[in-house]
C-alpha cells in the first residue's frame, strides 16, 4: 500500500530569545491511503508543528516530507500552493471560516486556488458514480473496484460507524415506501448525516448536537450521485450543494458563520476541506471547541473519509480519538513514541 | 466562486471601511476636478472679459474717431504749408503769413497723390482794417473746395460762395451782424452766410470769403500764403518727420509746420485713449493672469496635499483591513491561494474604492466648479468645464492611486506566513 504521507527524520526548530527551540526531533511517520492516524500528545509537544509541516505550510529544519509521493518543499512557492490546494485538506479547531461568506461560498472558497486544469482533473473524477477506487488504497496491480449504482459501497456496512444505523434507516425507509438518497459524499464516501437533518435547528441547541440521530427521517438509500454534466463551475457548485445537504446545512445555505452554531461551523469547515476531494486530510484539534456529540460526529466523518480512500492525520489531545483512528501515535517533546 | 465575488462580499461585509475609502478618494478627486474646473472657468471668464473690453474699446475708439473727424471739419487743420522764406516769428506774432506762394502749389500737391496728408485747402490770410466798422479783422480767403485724393474722401469744408462771407462769433456779436445781413468790406458788399460758434481763438474775429474774391480785395491774384492740410495718416506720433520729406520733395520752396489745434489735441487724446484702453486691457489681462497664478499656486499646494492625505488614509484603511483579515488570509493561503491572488484581493478592493471615489469626486468637483463665484450661472462657462479627458484621467488615475496607496499593506498581506497565523489562532 503506497504512503500518502511520508515523513522521514523530520525536525523543526524555532529561534528563541536565547537559543533555538526544538519543536520536532527526528520524526518519521507513514500514513497510507485509507488510513486514519491520530497523533496524541500534550499541549506544546509539537503536534501542530508536525501538522503544518505535513501540510506544506511550514518548512522543516531537517528531514523530508512526501505527500502522494511528491516533496512539496521541492516546489516553488506558487506550485506548492497549487499542490496544497489540489491534494491537502485542512480542518482546524478554530474553523477559520471566512466571516463574510455564506455557507455555500465558504465551502466553494476551497476551489479559489485551483487552476482550471486542477479543477477539471479533480471534478472530472466526480463524473464517475463513485470516484474513490478501492484500488487506490490497495496498491497497484489489484483490480479496481468501483462503487456503482448497482453495488453499494462495500466499505459502508462494515467500516462505517453508522453501519447499523444505516441499516435501520433503510429498513424504516423500506417500510414507509420512501425513496431515499445517498448519505454519501459526492466523492463516494458515506457521511454521518442525513439529508435535511438539522433543518429548523436554531443556531444553538439542537444544532449543537448536530448528528443524524437527533431527527430520524426517511432512510436514504446508498444510491450514488448521478454523473455530473455541465460547465465546471456548475459541477463544483452542485458538488458543494450536495455536501451541504449531506452535512445537514441546506437551511443554512445563505447564512454567514456568525449566524451558525459551533457544530455547524465545524461542519462547514469539514465540507470545505472535503470539496476538493483531497488525498490527505489534516485535522488540528477539530473537536476542541465542540461538545461530545459534535466531536464524535467529526471523528466519525474523518474515519469515514479515510475509509473512502484518503489518508487522514489528526493531531489531538482528545483521548476518544483512538476509538475512531486506525492507528494511534503518541507524541511528546517533539518526538513520536 | 472567484476572487471578484470574494472582493464584493468583503466590501458588503465591511461597508463603512469601504465607504470611508471611497469618500477619501472622492475628496482627492473632487479637489483635483474642482481646482482644474475653477482654473478652466477662470480662463474662460478671462477670455470673456477681455473680449468684452476689446469690443467696448473698439466701439469707443470708433466714436472718438468720428468725433475727431467732425471736430476737424469744424475747427480746421493742423498742418500748414508755408512759403520757405516765411519767418515763423512773424507768423506767430501776426497770426498770418506775410510771404506768398502760387495758388498752383495746392493743385500740384493734390495731383501728386501725396500719401501722408488727407485734405488740402489753400488760403490767403491777412489782417486788415475793416474801415466800414473800424475794426481790425483777419481776412481769410478759402477756395471752398477740397482736393480729393480718392472718391471716398469726405469733404471737410463747405464752399463759401461768391458774394457771401462767414463771420467769427465775436465779430457778429459786436458789430452786430446776423445771418442774411449785408455788410460792406473794403468797398465790396457781402451777405452774411453763416456765423460760426464761439471758438475762443482768432477764428472769432475772422472773416471767411471766397478765395478769388479775397485775392481781388487784397490784390494778390493767383497767390496764397498758406496751405492748410488735415492730419496725416501716419501710424506714428512723429507726423512731421514723415510729412516734411514728402512735401519738400513735391514743393521744394515750402516749409511745413504743425500748429496745435483742438482737433489735434482731440486726435492725440483719442490716440492716448486708445493706448490707455489697450493698457487697460493689458492690465486686466495681467490682473487675471496674476489671479490665475495665485489660484494655480493654491491648487499646486492644496491638491498634492489632499492627494497625499487621501492616499495615506486609503493606505491606513488597507493596513487595518489586512490586520483585520489576518486569519482569513492565513486560511486562504492554507487553501492554496498564491501571493498574487492575495495581492489581487486587496488591490481589487482598492481599485473599486478608487473607481467609486473617481465617479463621486468628479461629480462633486464639477458641481463645485460650476457653482464657483466666477459667473456661476453662465451657461457658456459651464460648457467650458466639460472635459472628457479629465474624466478619463480620474477614472484611470484614482483607482491607480488607490492601488498604489494599498500596495504596501497588500504586499504585507502576501508576506504573512499562514503557518504562524494558523498556529497563533
Amino acid at each position: 500500500m503506497s504512503a500518502r504521507l511520508q515523513i522521514e527524520g523530520l525536525s523543526k526548530s524555532y529561534s528563541g530569545p536565547r537559543s533555538a527551540v526544538s519543536a520536532l526531533q527526528d520524526v518519521s511517520l507513514y500514513v497510507r491511503a485509507g488510513e486514519f492516524v491520530a497523533v496524541q500528545g500534550p499541549s506544546g509537544c509539537g503536534k501542530t508543528t508536525l501538522l503544518l509541516a505535513a501540510g506544506a505550510l511550514l518548512q522543516p529544519s531537517g528531514g523530508r516530507i512526501f505527500v502522494n509521493g511528491q516533496d512539496p518543499y521541492a516546489l516553488a512557492a506558487g506550485q506548492r500552493a497549487q499542490f496544497r490546494a489540489a491534494n491537502i485538506g485542512f480542518v482546524f479547531q478554530q474553523f477559520h471560516l471566512v466571516p463574510y461568506l455564506n455557507v455555500l461560498d465558504n465551502i466553494l472558497a476551497s476551489t479559489l486556488a485551483l487552476s482550471k486544469k486542477a479543477r477539471g482533473e479533480i471534478f472530472s473524477r466526480a463524473r464517475s458514480p463513485l470516484p474513490f477506487r478501492r484500488g487506490e488504497s490497495e496498491g497497484e496491480g489489484k483490480a479496481v473496484h468501483e462503487f456503482s449504482a448497482e453495488t453499494t459501497n462495500p466499505l459502508a456496512p462494515t467500516l462505517s460507524p453508522f453501519a447499523g444505523e444505516r441499516e435501520e434507516r433503510s429498513a424504516t425507509a423500506a417500510s414507509s415506501g420512501a425513496v431515499g438518497h445517498a448519505d454519501r459524499h459526492p466523492a463516494g464516501f458515506s457521511l454521518p448525516f442525513r439529508r435535511g437533518e438539522g433543518q429548523g435547528e436554531a443556531s444553538s441547541g439542537a444544532a449543537e448536537r448536530g448528528d443524524c440521530q437527533s431527527q430520524p427521517q426517511a432512510a436514504p438509500s446508498l444510491r450514488p450521485s448521478p454523473p455530473r454534466r455541465g460547465r465546471g463551475s456548475s459541477i463544483v457548485r452542485s458538488r458543494a450543494l450536495e455536501l451541504i445537504e449531506q452535512f445537514g446545512l441546506t437551511h443554512r445555505l445563505h447564512h454567514v458563520p456568525a449566524a451558525l452554531s459551533t457544530g455547524e461551523r465545524q461542519r462547514v469547515a469539514l465540507a470545505r476541506a472535503l470539496l476538493n476531494n483531497p488525498k490527505l486530510l489534516l485535522a488540528d484539534e477539530p473537536t476542541g471547541n465542540l461538545d461530545e456529540e459534535n466531536g464524535q460526529m467529526v471523528l466519525r466523518c474523518l474515519a469515514e473519509f479515510a475509509r473512502a480512500g484518503a489518508a487522514v492525520l489528526l493531531v489531538t489531545h482528545e483521548p476518544r480519538a483512538g476509538d475512531h483512528a486506525s492507528r494511534l501515535v503518541k507524541m511528546d517533546g517533539g518526538k513520536l513514541r | 466562486m472567484n476572487l471578484s465575488r470574494l472582493i464584493f462580499r468583503e466590501i458588503l461585509h465591511r461597508k463603512l471601511s469601504f465607504a470611508l475609502g471611497v469618500f477619501s478618494a472622492a475628496v482627492a478627486v473632487a479637489f483635483l476636478v474642482a481646482a482644474l474646473a475653477i482654473l478652466r472657468k477662470h480662463d474662460a471668464r478671462t477670455d470673456q472679459i477681455i473680449a468684452a473690453k476689446e469690443a467696448e474699446t473698439r466701439q469707443q475708439m470708433a466714436k472718438l474717431e468720428d468725433d475727431t473727424r467732425k471736430l476737424m471739419l469744424k475747427m480746421g487743420f493742423n498742418v500748414m504749408i508755408l512759403p520757405k522764406d516765411q519767418n515763423l516769428s512773424d507768423l506767430y506774432a501776426d497770426d498770418f503769413a506775410s510771404k506768398y506762394m502760387p495758388e498752383e502749389y495746392a493743385t500740384r500737391l493734390a495731383k501728386s497723390r501725396v500719401a501722408t496728408i488727407n485734405h488740402i485747402l489753400p488760403s490767403l490770410q491777412q489782417k486788415v482794417k475793416w474801415p466800414e466798422y473800424e475794426r481790425t479783422v483777419l481776412l481769410m480767403g478759402v477756395r471752398g473746395e477740397v482736393y480729393l485724393q480718392n472718391a471716398q474722401q469726405k469733404p471737410l469744408l463747405d464752399t463759401v460762395a461768391r458774394g457771401t462771407m462767414i463771420l467769427g462769433h465775436e465779430l457778429a456779436r459786436s458789430l452786430p451782424l446776423k445771418v442774411g445781413d449785408k455788410a460792406k468790406l473794403l468797398g465790396r458788399e457781402f451777405a452774411v452766410a453763416r456765423i460760426n460758434p464761439e471758438r475762443g481763438n482768432k477764428d472769432d474775429i475772422t472773416v471767411w470769403m471766397n478765395l478769388p474774391e479775397a485775392q481781388e480785395l487784397l490784390d494778390k491774384r493767383g497767390l496764397i500764403n498758406a496751405i492748410l492740410a488735415l492730419d496725416c495718416t501716419c501710424d506714428t506720433l512723429d507726423r512731421l518727420g514723415r510729412i516734411r520729406p514728402e512735401i519738400s520733395r513735391i514743393l521744394p520752396d515750402t516749409q511745413v509746420i504743425e500748429f496745435a489745434s483742438q482737433a489735434l489735441t482731440r486726435a492725440e487724446a483719442r490716440q492716448r485713449a486708445a493706448v490707455e484702453a489697450q493698457a487697460g486691457i493689458q492690465r486686466e489681462k495681467e490682473g487675471r493672469a496674476k489671479l490665475r497664478a495665485e489660484r494655480e499656486t493654491f491648487v499646486a499646494i492644496i491638491v498634492p496635499v489632499v492627494l497625499v492625505g487621501s492616499s495615506l488614509w486609503i493606505g491606513l484603511l488597507a493596513l487595518a483591513n489586512v490586520r483585520e483579515r489576518r486569519s482569513e488570509i492565513g486560511i486562504l493561503c492554507a487553501l492554496g491561494l498564491r501571493s498574487r491572488q492575495v495581492l489581487l484581493i486587496f488591490l481589487g478592493k482598492a481599485i473599486l474604492m478608487g473607481l467609486g471615489g473617481a465617479c463621486l469626486g468628479y461629480a462633486v468637483g464639477r458641481a463645485v466648479g460650476a457653482m464657483w463665484r466666477d459667473a456661476p450661472g453662465d451657461p457658456s462657462l459651464q460648457i467650458a468645464l466639460i472635459d472628457p479627458r479629465l474624466l478619463v484621467l480620474v477614472l484611470v488615475g484614482a483607482p491607480l492611486l488607490a492601488a498604489l496607496a494599498s500596495w504596501l499593506p497588500a504586499m504585507s498581506a502576501t508576506q504573512q506566513d499562514p503557518a504562524v497565523v494558523l498556529r497563533d489562532a
